[in-house]
């Protein structure tokens, strides 16, 4: 980590250890390729920008990472789009991108693979839906198999908190699952509805 | 209170059992570790904490430092000129401000043999020329008849009077060098030639001796790019070889003294050696428009006669042929003949014997096919 406040190599380092579970993360809660690749753009823009203000205190590099893409993901759902790097800033500084062509094919592609999960976009849309406080906890926990303790990290918070919010989060999906049920949406979801349905024994 | 908490841990459950969705997109993710080493790179974009500005400071510092030492330390001196050495094999040396030498340049693979192990950088160069030719010399021995050119083109803002003190001093030191070496005197040119000629003619390859004599003959950068590329044309098409370009070179000179421009000069001399013309033949009809301007003809006109005459100059090369025969026949001595006269058409005064085309007189049109291989043989050979 020190290393990586003076060496760029250091800090390519790093970000092959988190980029998977960082973007994963994002794109569990987004619901959207594009957006996803957009923040987790701006979380390690802003993470390499911010290095030397890191101090280790107890909290890994990781969850320092989380906390970034969370606020990131805030604004996006705020704004609805977000503010990126500039592209021809960094080609003129002797950066050469991939083919676009295949990046963006490659976007489109994960895309169709995000449509087929009906199952997660039934949970993600209702996690959205849930009040601010309440959606991280339960994303970190479910989106990316976070325990107790790493949430507590990520977000800054005592765990008692965090166990009494992701307590109350889930009560409230739960809720909102069980209404989506009865809605006429919910039920163009067979695959999930039928789950449900086993589960509680209907 | 029982029955939600079953309820809170089947929901985890089943939540649970949700498939996630796992992408790859390794083409964006190598693209942005590109973009993101790229902005690492940059010292520019870095946060400005205290522990930045402290190593800030220490970098100027080091910078102050480093530009102090540089400062301080001793840097070579401006190069003032090449200096060209001549004797067939040629080698160029830089001189630096002090007359030091300070680079040697073989110019040619003679040069290049002749001079393996010879290290005489930091020298004087009145002191180097004599041992350049020394050493030459013992790879191809100077003989009475040799010549030894020096040309010096002056680099930078050199001032006229040090680069003809240089020649001067180097010429003489050259000259006294070699009559030791053959115990008798040898010719030894200079010329000084500026940088823009200089660079033509390494364009087009010409060795010192040759610019020399087309500088000599007043012919200006523009004139000698135009015979260059003239030159550069009739060797590709064949028409000229390496040992006829002194002679396309002397045939341009005199052609100056017509009148005509330098740009016309070389193209008529392409033209006519392009129609098949030996320059031997060509320099008897320029001393002819030569001797018409003088008893009163037009240049202009003088120059039509000489296009036109080359219409018929097939017929008069033959006779000329025969008639050279017929003379060689009834005149055996030639050597006799050659020490005839030793001034070239131009009234420069020369040692060397009067094969050396810049010296031709209408004496030269007595040589026989022989002694041109002769000479053509030396000039290849040297």
């Amino acid at each position: 980590m020190e290393r990586a406040q003076r060496d760029p190599e250091a800090f390519g380092l790093l970000y092959e250890q988190n980029y998977d579970a960082i973007f994963s993360y994002i794109l569990r809660r987004t619901g959207n390729v594009e957006a996803a690749q957009e923040i987790v753009s701006e979380t390690f823009f802003i993470a390499l920008k911010s290095l030397s203000k890191f101090k280790w205190q107890g909290v890994p590099f990781s969850a320092w990472l989380y906390r970034i893409a969370i606020n990131e993901m805030a604004g996006y759902f705020r704004r609805g789009r977000i503010r990126t790097v500039s592209l021809e800033t960094l080609q003129e500084e002797g950066f050469e991108p991939a083919s676009e062509s295949d990046v963006e094919r490659e976007a489109l592609a994960g895309q169709e693979e995000l449509e087929r999960h009906l199952a997660y976009q039934a949970v993600r849309q209702a996690v959205e839906a849930l009040p601010e406080h309440y959606q991280e906890v339960v994303a970190l926990r479910f989106f990316a198999g976070k325990q107790i303790a790493d949430i507590a990290a990520v977000l800054g918070k005592p765990q008692g908190t965090v166990k009494s919010l992701l307590h109350r989060g889930l009560d409230k999906l739960r809720q909102a699952l069980t209404e989506a049920k009865r809605s006429a949406t919910f039920s163009e979801n067979p695959p999930y509805a039928e789950r449900r349905r086993g589960t509680y024994g209907e | 209170m029982e029955s939600k908490g079953r309820d809170d841990k089947a929901f985890v459950a089943e939540l649970e059992t949700i498939t996630l969705p796992h992408i790859d997109n390794p083409l964006f993710k190598a693209q942005l570790k590109s973009r993101l080493l790229a902005e690492a790179a940059l010292p520019t974009r870095r946060g400005t904490t205290n522990s930045t500005a402290w190593w800030r400071y220490a970098l100027v510092a080091a910078a102050f430092l480093a530009v102090l030492s540089w400062q301080l330390m001793p840097r070579p001196l401006p190069a003032l000129a090449y200096l060209e050495i001549e004797v067939n094999p040629s080698v160029r040396l830089t001189v630096n401000s002090r007359r030091q030498v300070v680079n040697i340049e073989p110019l040619d693979e003679q040069a290049k043999l002749a001079l393996q192990g010879f290290d005489v950088l930091g020298q004087p160069a009145i002191r180097v020329v004599p041992q350049v030719l020394e050493w030459l010399h013992r790879a191809a021995p100077l003989n009475h008849s040799s010549e030894i050119w020096l040309i010096v083109s002056p680099l930078g803002d050199a001032q006229p009077e040090v680069i003809d003190r240089l020649l001067s001093n180097t010429q003489t030191a050259a000259s006294l060098h070699a009559q030791h070496l053959l115990a008798g005197a040898v010719t030894t040119h200079g010329l000084v030639i500026d940088r823009v000629r200089y660079a033509v003619a390494k364009q087009g390859a010409l060795r010192p001796s040759q610019y020399a004599r087309v500088a000599k003959a007043g012919i200006s950068a523009y004139g000698m790019r135009a015979l260059v590329a003239a030159g550069t044309r009739l060797k590709a098409t064949g028409k000229l070889t390496d040992d006829q370009t002194r002679e396309f070179m002397d045939l341009v000179a005199e052609l100056l003294e017509l009148g005509i421009s330098e740009g016309e000069a070389a193209e008529l001399i392409e033209s006519l050696l392009v129609k098949g013309h030996s320059t031997r033949n060509l320099v008897t009809r320029i001393e002819r428009a030569v001797e018409r301007i003088e008893k009163g003809q037009e240049a202009k006109e003088a120059v039509r006669e000489l296009r036109e005459e080359t219409e018929r100059v097939d017929d008069e090369d033959e006779a000329d042929e025969r008639d050279e025969d017929e003379t060689k026949e009834s005149r055996p001595d030639k050597e006799q003949e050659r020490g005839r006269d030793n001034k070239d058409p131009r009234g420069n005064e020369g040692t060397r014997g009067d094969d050396s085309p810049d010296h031709r007189d209408q004496s030269d049109d007595d040589q026989t096919e022989e002694e041109e291989k002769e000479e053509g043989e030396e000039e290849g050979g040297n």
